[in-house]
This record gives C-alpha cells, sequence and structure tokens, in this order.
C-alpha cells in the first residue's frame, strides 16, 4: 500500500516514457506502380505515459498492435506520426548517433525465446556485446559482471560459455533478460516475454521480472494477451483494439469496474475455477476489416445503435486515471 | 575469480561449428573427398620437389651441389608461405577448440587471422622482391650419362615442365614417361602435376574475390531493402544477364595472358550467384528477434552485418562456394583450352587437353585422358564436398536422417 502510494506520486510529476498520438501505418502497395492504395493502421493515434518506477501493461488480441507499438517507440519500426518522449526527449527523430545513447536506456524482451537468441554466440557473447560495445566493462571485470548478471536471472555462470540450443525455453528467457539488463536500461520492454512458455514456467518468469523490477529500480512497458499476466504485474493497463486504446485504467479498477464492452469481453475470457461473470453475447471473432467511420468494435459490441457507425469514439476520462473510448458509457 | 574462471572452463559447450564438423565427418564420401584435396594441395604445393629435371643433390668434381633448392623461384616460396600460413592457421583453430574460452574464441581467432595475413602478404612481397630469379640450364642427367657427375638423387618424376625433347615427342605411355610425352617431348605427369598449382589456386583466389564481392553487397542490399535493394538487384541482373565467359575472353584479349589477370576476371564476373543467395538469407533474417535486439541494443550495423546475420546466413554462400571453385577450375580449363588461358611454357590442365588434338591430325589420347581425368575428379570431388556441407549444415535433413 506504501508503495503504491509513492507511485501515485510519481505518477504526477515524473513520467519517464511519454506516448503522443503515436501512429505507425503500413502502406497497401498494388499494381504494376507499386501504388499506395491504402493503409493497415496497425497503431493509430495512441497517446499514454509510463511514470519512472512503475509497469504499465499493454493487452489486446493478436493483431491489436501491441507488439508494432512497442517496436515503434523502441525505434525498430519507422513511425508514420506522433512523438514519443524519453525522459522529455523526443526520440522519433533523433539521428542515429545520437539514437545509440538513447537505446542504452531502453532495452527489450522478445516474445519467442527460441528466436531472440543468436544460435552462433555463446551466451557469455550475446551479454557481453553491448557492454563490449558501450565501452560498460572490458576484460576481467566484464566476465564478472556477466556472471552477476547470469546469477541475478537465476542461471549459473558456468552457463557463460555454452550455446543458446543448450537450454530450455525458461532458460533461455532468463538469457533474453539478461542481455536486455546488461545495459542497466531505464525502461524495459516487454513484448509477450511469457507467451511462449508453459504455465509453471511463466510464474517463475514474472516473479524475476518483478523481484528484477525492485532490485533496478526498472519500468516496465509489459505487452501481453493475456489479461491475468498483466493483472499480476501491472500498475496501469491499457487494452488495445485495432490499432487503438480503447481503454486505460489503473489495474485493480479495470479488473473491477471494466468499462469499455471490448475489455469485459477480454475479462469474460479469463477462465476463471468460478464462472461468476457471465458471458456476454458478443462474437468473439474480429472482423475482417474495419470501417474507417465507426467506431472500431461496432462488428462485435453487444451494446451498439445506430449512432457508433456515425463517428469514432474518443477516449474519454470517466473517473481520474479512467478512461475509455465509447459512446455507451454515460 | 580465478577459481571462477577454473570452474567455468570445464563447462563448454559444443558450438555449432563443431556440431556441423561432426555431421560433416559421418559421411564417408566426404572424407575421402577432403582426403582427395588435401592431397592434391599437398601435391601443388611441392610440385618441385616431386616433378622436377634438377636433382636434389648431386655430386660433380667431388663437390656437392643442391641444384634443385638453388632455382626455386619466388613463386615457390610465395606457395610454401602461404600452405604454411593455413596449416598454421588450421593447427590454430583446432587448439582454440581446446584451449580458448568460447567467451574470447572469435576475438582471438580474429586477432590470429590478421596476423596470419600481415604474415603472408608482407612474405610475399619480400620474397618476390629479394629472391632473385635464377636460371639453370644445365643438363644435369647428361653429364651423368658421361660421367663428369655422380649420386645424384632425383624427384620421382625426373622431368621439368618446361623442358622440351624432341626426340621423345609423342610417346604413349611407357616406362620412362608414365603418362606419355606431348607433341614437344614434356612429360605429360610432370606437367599435369605443375598444372594442379594453376588450377587449384585459380578455384580459390577467384571464388575468394568473388565470394567477398557478393557477400557485401547482398548483405547491404538484403539488410537495408527498399531503394538499395531495388538498385543493387537491377545493377546485379545487367551483370547476371552479360555472357561472363565471352566477357572473360573479351577482356583476355586485352590484358596480359597472365594466371593472376584471370583470377580476377573470373572473381569480378562470378559473384552474382552468391549476392543472391547473402540477399535473400539476409531478407529472412532481417526480421529474426536476435537481429531486433542487436539493433535495440545500439549494435553499429559492422557488428549486426557480420556478427550476427553473417553467420546465420552463410550456410548457402558455403556450399555455392564449393561449387562455385568447381566452376572456375572448369572456366579456366576452357580458357586455356582455347588458347585464353596462361601462357607456356605455364602447365595447366585445361591446356594440355587441347594439345591432344591440336598440332597433328592423330589423337593423343594419353595428352587427353589424364588431364580430364584430373579436372573430371577434382571438380566432383569439390561438388561432393559442396553437397556433403550443404547437407551437415541444413538441419531439417539432420533429423529426417
Amino acid at each position: 500500500m506504501h508503495r503504491d502510494m509513492k507511485r501515485n506520486n510519481m505518477t504526477e510529476n515524473n513520467s519517464i516514457l511519454k506516448v503522443e498520438n503515436l501512429k505507425t501505418w503500413f502502406p497497401i502497395k498494388k499494381g504494376l506502380l507499386r501504388r499506395t492504395v491504402g493503409f493497415v493502421r496497425a497503431v493509430d493515434d495512441v497517446s499514454f505515459e509510463i511514470p519512472a518506477g512503475s509497469t504499465f501493461g499493454l493487452v489486446g488480441e493478436s493483431g491489436s498492435g501491441k507488439t508494432t507499438a512497442a517496436r515503434t517507440i523502441a525505434r525498430l519500426i519507422p513511425s508514420t506520426d506522433g512523438k514519443v518522449y524519453f525522459e522529455g526527449k523526443d526520440i522519433l527523430h533523433l539521428h542515429q548517433s545520437k539514437l545509440r545513447k538513447i537505446r542504452k536506456n531502453i532495452s527489450i524482451v522478445f516474445q519467442d525465446p527460441y528466436s531472440s537468441l543468436n544460435p552462433r554466440m555463446t551466451v557469455g557473447s550475446i551479454v557481453a556485446e553491448p557492454l563490449k560495445i558501450h565501452n560498460i566493462a572490458k576484460g576481467s571485470e566484464m566476465i564478472d559482471r556477466i556472471a552477476m548478471l547470469l546469477e541475478k536471472v537465476g542461471l549459473s555462470a558456468s552457463h557463460i560459455n555454452r550455446y543458446p540450443h543448450e537450454f530450455s525455453g525458461g532458460q533461455r528467457q532468463r538469457i533474453g533478460i539478461a542481455r536486455a539488463l546488461a545495459l542497466e536500461p531505464k525502461i524495459v520492454i516487454c513484448d509477450e516475454p511469457v507467451s511462449a512458455l508453459d504455465v509453471s514456467i511463466q510464474s517463475q518468469i514474472l516473479n524475476l521480472l518483478k523481484d528484477l523490477q525492485e532490485q533496478f529500480n526498472l519500468t516496465y512497458l509489459f505487452i501481453a494477451h493475456d489479461l491475468s499476466v498483466v493483472e499480476f504485474i501491472s500498475n496501469t493497463v491499457a487494452v488495445m483494439y485495432l490499432g487503438k486504446i480503447v481503454e486505460i485504467a489503473p489495474a485493480p479498477v479495470l479488473y473491477e469496474k471494466p468499462l469499455h464492452p471490448y475489455t469485459k469481453l477480454l475479462l469474460s475470457a479469463i477462465p476463471r475455477p468460478v464462472p461468476e461473470r457471465k458471458k456476454p453475447s458478443a462474437q468473439t471473432e474480429a472482423p475482417s476489416s474495419a470501417s474507417p467511420q465507426g467506431c472500431p468494435f461496432l462488428g462485435r459490441c453487444p451494446v451498439s445503435d445506430g449512432f457508433c457507425c456515425k463517428a469514432i469514439p474518443p477516449l474519454q476520462e470517466f473517473e481520474p486515471g479512467h478512461s475509455a473510448a465509447c459512446f455507451k458509457m454515460h | 575469480m580465478n577459481t571462477n574462471i577454473k570452474k567455468i572452463k570445464k563447462e563448454w559447450g559444443t558450438s555449432y561449428g563443431q556440431l556441423v564438423w561432426h555431421q560433416f565427418t559421418k559421411n564417408a564420401a566426404n572424407i575421402v573427398c577432403m582426403w582427395f584435396i588435401i592431397i592434391l594441395f599437398t601435391i601443388a604445393v611441392f610440385a618441385p620437389f616431386i616433378a622436377n629435371d634438377k636433382p636434389f643433390m648431386i655430386r660433380i668434381d667431388g663437390n656437392s651441389y643442391f641444384p634443385l633448392f638453388e632455382t626455386l623461384t619466388a613463386n615457390d616460396y610465395s606457395v610454401f608461405l602461404a600452405a604454411g600460413t593455413f596449416a598454421a592457421l588450421v593447427l590454430l583453430v583446432r587448439r582454440n577448440a581446446k584451449k580458448v574460452d568460447p567467451f574470447l574464441r572469435s576475438s582471438v581467432l580474429a586477432k590470429q587471422i590478421y596476423l596470419c595475413s600481415a604474415i603472408l602478404v608482407i612474405g610475399i612481397i619480400l620474397l618476390q622482391v629479394f629472391v632473385p630469379r635464377k636460371l639453370d640450364a644445365t643438363d644435369y642427367k647428361s653429364m651423368i650419362a658421361s660421367g663428369n657427375a655422380s649420386s645424384a638423387v632425383f624427384p620421382i618424376v625426373p622431368y621439368g615442365y618446361a623442358r622440351t625433347d624432341i626426340k621423345v615427342s609423342q610417346q604413349k605411355p611407357t616406362k620412362e614417361h608414365w603418362l606419355g610425352t606431348d607433341d614437344v617431348g614434356s612429360d605429360v605427369l610432370c606437367r599435369l602435376i605443375h598444372g594442379t598449382r594453376v588450377s587449384l589456386s585459380v578455384g580459390f583466389v577467384a571464388v575468394g574475390i568473388s565470394s567477398v564481392i557478393g557477400i557485401i553487397f547482398g548483405a547491404v542490399m538484403g539488410y537495408f531493402g527498399g531503394k538499395v535493394d531495388f538498385l543493387g538487384m537491377r545493377l546485379l541482373e545487367i551483370m547476371m544477364s552479360v555472357p561472363t565467359f565471352f566477357l572473360i575472353i573479351t577482356i583476355v584479349a586485352f590484358f596480359p595472358r597472365s594466371l593472376f589477370n584471370i583470377m580476377i576476371i573470373i572473381g569480378i564476373t562470378s559473384w552474382t550467384g552468391d549476392a543472391r543467395f547473402v540477399r535473400a538469407e539476409f531478407f529472412k533474417l532481417r526480421n529474426q528477434d536476435f537481429v531486433q535486439a542487436a539493433i535495440s541494443l545500439g549494435l553499429p550495423l559492422r557488428s549486426i552485418l557480420f556478427r550476427h546475420m553473417l553467420p546465420n546466413g552463410i550456410a548457402p554462400v558455403l556450399v555455392n562456394l564449393t561449387f562455385g571453385i568447381a566452376g572456375a577450375i572448369f572456366i579456366e580449363s576452357a580458357l586455356s583450352f582455347l588458347g585464353f588461358g596462361v601462357a607456356p611454357p605455364t602447365p595447366s590442365w585445361g591446356q594440355m587437353l587441347s594439345t591432344g588434338v591440336s598440332t597433328s591430325g592423330q589423337f593423343l589420347w594419353w595428352l587427353t585422358l589424364f588431364p580430364g581425368l584430373a579436372i573430371f575428379f577434382t571438380v566432383t570431388a569439390y561438388n561432393l564436398l559442396g553437397e556433403g556441407l550443404r547437407d551437415a549444415i541444413d538441419p531439417k535433413l539432420r533429423k529426417a536422417v
């Protein structure tokens, strides 16, 4: 409780990452001349803030643009429009040479532990390379540091000279976390770090992430499609649907009082031992294409009426810190 | 700290290279081909010691002379130096696998390669500048026959590749000339042995040049994509549409006929295949998470391209490389056959083939058969080696077998 109070204070004055109207559109090209005939709006007008030391959860079904948003923030995918402020600096338009210094502070833990580690490098060199490049440590000091990092993530220092193919999925994910932490980043983007792991390993990795957050005072942008995972780790949760944030609220509030019909639908999909919530009667399949005019959730919404197809609902604040994009909330 | 490292030393994993090597050596055909090529290389390196008309040692008027060693040229010494450095490098790699921490192995290996190539380049320059060209036209055999000299030790094939002897021209294989003689009376076996040098070095140097160009070109195209890729691919298509063989013939007509020119020309015209392979691999790897991770960690482009992506995308290039060596040997043979290859009296297999039919009307089978077989076996060995390498590298095939 005390920690929550502290975090709430920090929210007001100290946001480490601020995303404003971020858009990532991919052009659809057709014909002989490769003319652009339209756009896939993978991330469309997304704004949020992450206070230092907290965890921001981003949930949504597959294809909702969570990963694209994360990769755009990490400058792995070029953005179409919008701004991302890291410690007050806009990083989307930084030149490559200046960007390198920022990259030191933003690292990523990837979803698939099998493809996120270079199969031709030892665990030691995977973790060592960023240290070398950024001139953080050298020689025996570096080996000590790598050993320390591996022990921090629950591996042994003797694993330095092993190759990734000699590890299990959970261990590989730990290596990925060690690599992400090697540069002592300020913010770690966790791109579905547990969804490729089985359930017992999931909880281990989540606990590890929580412990590391306390030790290193990390900020997480945590992406998942599993609401129960996000509930466990997040302070604030945003729900994305077709490239837009449809609801954003502190984690306990979102789970107690979901406002948006899509959030309700997602929550009803969490398997519970006692099914106290009745499933809302909504289509569970995503529409193949969203109409650009009305609410993107229109086709699946159980509470929609004629008004919903006329305009896109804006994100409105219903109570402090709790916003939703729906016309039917009044 | 020290105990820490000692403990770590026991726990070295198996590297990908070791896995591939293990898989490669499982197949008997691969081993046979590898040994064939190693023996061929040994023959090429020690050609002057195997086939030479100068004796190792001879006694003239009571004094001992060593004419074979005195007449070795700067080229011979360069070949010895190159072979020596290569052997040293192979031994160093083996030693590294046992002694050096895998964590430091790549940087140690890089240092060793830099050192070896520096020694090689400086050594060759020094040898070419300082070793004098010695001509020794003494006919030691006639000296022994006339009784002027005694106790000579000749190599196994006691003929020089440049020595002509009209008296014994166009002889079928006999006891003296195991594979017969050609139309100017040179020993075929001797020329075959010295021709190994030309064929093997053409294969290696030409493919070395083409793979360096191809890998860099393909890597840049595949990594950046978009406009760079578009322009690069058009340039590559232009290169591919040029009939390489006729381009080589045209260029050879303008420049002096030397082995070096042929190597360079084959090298700079045959990189398109490598470039396309690397480009395709890099397209695939570009979106892999570990490459994205490397980018997100702020690693420099050089490291991303050549440390993270290239080792994972080199497999098809490596296979293509061995086929390329076979192809380069073919091109050189064809050029020499047509008379555009190395200038006589330097022997090459293709050139020897052509002597079998050209001057005299009749068909001299031993002049065609033996160089033809040499080309056939060498090219086959390289192709089989390439196929073995592909099977060893391809993890899908590995599971199936």
